[in-house]
């Protein structure tokens, strides 16, 4: 299982979003994607799932360039920017379309759909996407992403609007499938990337600025450890003080 | 995979149209019910009764194929749904012939209600079978699929669904004012026009057929001979789905 960024770069006008990035994560476990906002977590997220393409360098995943989307996408699921079901499907329903999109047996389709119901607490799956409150929507949609499986998921703040009962249902299960998976996760919530993460990676303004275990991040840019050890390398790191 | 993907799309373009289908087909009874009890007031022989359903369907195409067409190439990219579908590892092109397709299939329905109503009016009124009913019926459905490619096609490169919407009825409904433009005051035929070549699902049924040029008529000066409104209508088909499958393959989010 392996992510890689080689010189990924991404221009909207004279805008850089990304620029010339690397970074090559193999193996199992979370891997933490933090940065400010505006700092091109969604678009490497959105160039490593064919939302966006690459200005320049290339992005790949399990060896596979991306430009080759239809091989590459088939290791990855991706949770980006809050993402919504179709409204007018009901939840069985737009499951089963995700499930057939990925060309997954029926048997194990439903089988999968069954185990997520349970697993995330899915309510009525008859009922129509529409009429799901926030925090409804966000548990389909992650089931939706999980759904076929696969060696590699890229979650962007899957816990964002969610209560915190529901975020920790999220973080149960994440922590379940960091044993089997390589997840790259970006979130704000530095807590929550304590709890889950084993590895960092801060892009600031396009470029990573640090790299490394949580534990060797807030002892090299911490300054005073402790508790909010993580929160304050994050903020010495953006804010240039190291 | 890809045929089931293929599937997949069709499918939930379907499902989501179906509400449309409904009430397009619905809306077709009663205007063309509405036509009859016109022709009765007006006095329409069979002729004008025929004619007139005709222009009702050309018209019928363009708004039900604006509404069902104008979400292809832009919903997924202009609601959050996209983010979820657009990265799985489907082919694009695949995606949107897939939901231009189930777009055709869809227009069907409220088509065959039109003629299957048009029909029965004909008898019931006229005692008279509609002419030329098959023919017509054939030409209705390709000018359907050739309005709905082209919206589709508009509504891959907008960013908004009002775009295609907006482009597509004014295409259905001022169409007659460009026919007169082009065709009384400067006397050229609108053959670069689709709705034009459309005029031929009214003109086939009209019994002895129409004129190609009517001289006393402001509105349908013109009306296109048979290959040459194919060749519109086949021409518009073609060129925006290959504009739709090409500006979709290629859209970033």
């Amino acid at each position: 299982m392996e992510i890689k960024a080689v010189n990924l770069t991404k221009k909207f006008g004279n805008n850089i979003a990304l620029d010339s990035i690397n970074f090559d994560i193999k193996g199992r476990g979370i891997i933490g994607y933090l940065g400010p906002n505006g700092a091109g977590k969604t678009t490497t997220f959105k160039i490593f799932s064919n939302l966006t393409k690459s200005s320049a360098g290339e992005a790949f995943i399990n060896g596979i360039n991306v430009k080759d989307y239809k091989a590459a996408l088939k290791n990855v699921s991706a949770l980006i920017d809050d993402p919504e079901p179709y409204k007018e499907m009901t939840i069985f329903e737009f499951l089963e379309f995700i499930g057939r999109i990925r060309s997954m047996d029926e048997k194990l389709l439903k089988k999968r759909i069954e185990e997520l119901g349970k697993e995330l607490r899915l309510e009525d799956f008859n009922k129509k996407c529409g009429q799901l409150s926030k925090g409804n929507r966000q548990r389909v949609v992650m089931a939706a992403v999980l759904l076929p499986d696969t060696d590699i998921l890229l979650l962007d703040e899957p816990t964002s609007g969610l209560d915190p009962a529901e975020a920790y249902d999220i973080k149960k299960l994440l922590k379940k499938l960091k044993k089997t998976k390589l997840i790259m996760l970006s979130s704000h919530l530095l807590d929550e990337v304590k709890e889950l993460c084993d590895h960092v990676i801060l892009i600031d303004k396009g470029k990573v600025i640090a790299e490394g275990s949580v534990k060797s991040i807030i002892k090299k840019f911490g300054k005073g450890k402790g508790e909010k050890g993580l929160e304050k390398a994050y903020i010495n790191l953006v804010r240039g003080k190291t | 995979m890809k045929n089931r993907a293929f599937y997949a799309f069709f499918n939930a373009e379907l499902k989501i149209a179906k509400s449309q289908i409904i009430a397009f087909s619905f809306l077709s009874l009663i205007i063309t019910v509405l036509t009859g009890l016109l022709s009765i007031k007006a006095l329409f022989n069979s002729t004008d009764f025929f004619e007139s359903i005709g222009l009702v369907i050309w018209l019928m195409i363009g708004l039900a194929a604006t509404n069902i067409a104008a979400g292809i190439g832009v919903m997924d990219f202009n609601e959050k749904t996209g983010l979820l579908v657009l990265s799985q590892p489907v082919d694009r092109k695949s995606i949107f012939l897939s939901r231009l397709f189930a777009a055709f299939l869809v227009l069907i329905l409220p088509l065959t209600v039109l003629y299957l109503s048009g029909f029965g009016m004909g008898l019931l009124l006229y005692k008279t079978s509609m002419p030329n009913i098959f023919l017509s019926y054939g030409l209705a459905i390709l000018y359907a699929f050739s309005f709905t490619a082209m919206v589709s096609g508009i509504s891959s490169m907008s960013r908004e669904k009002s775009t295609p919407i907006s482009f597509g009825l004014t295409f259905a409904f001022l169409a007659v004012f460009v026919f007169a433009i082009f065709g009384k005051f400067v006397g050229i035929q609108p053959w670069f026009f689709l709705p034009y070549g459309g005029l031929i699902i009214s003109s086939v049924m009209a019994t002895p057929y129409l004129m190609h040029v009517n001289p006393g008529n402001y509105f349908f000066y013109y009306i296109p001979y048979l290959n040459e409104a194919l060749l519109i209508i086949l021409a518009y088909l073609i060129i925006f789905a290959a504009i739709g499958v090409f500006y979709y393959s290629r859209r970033e989010l």
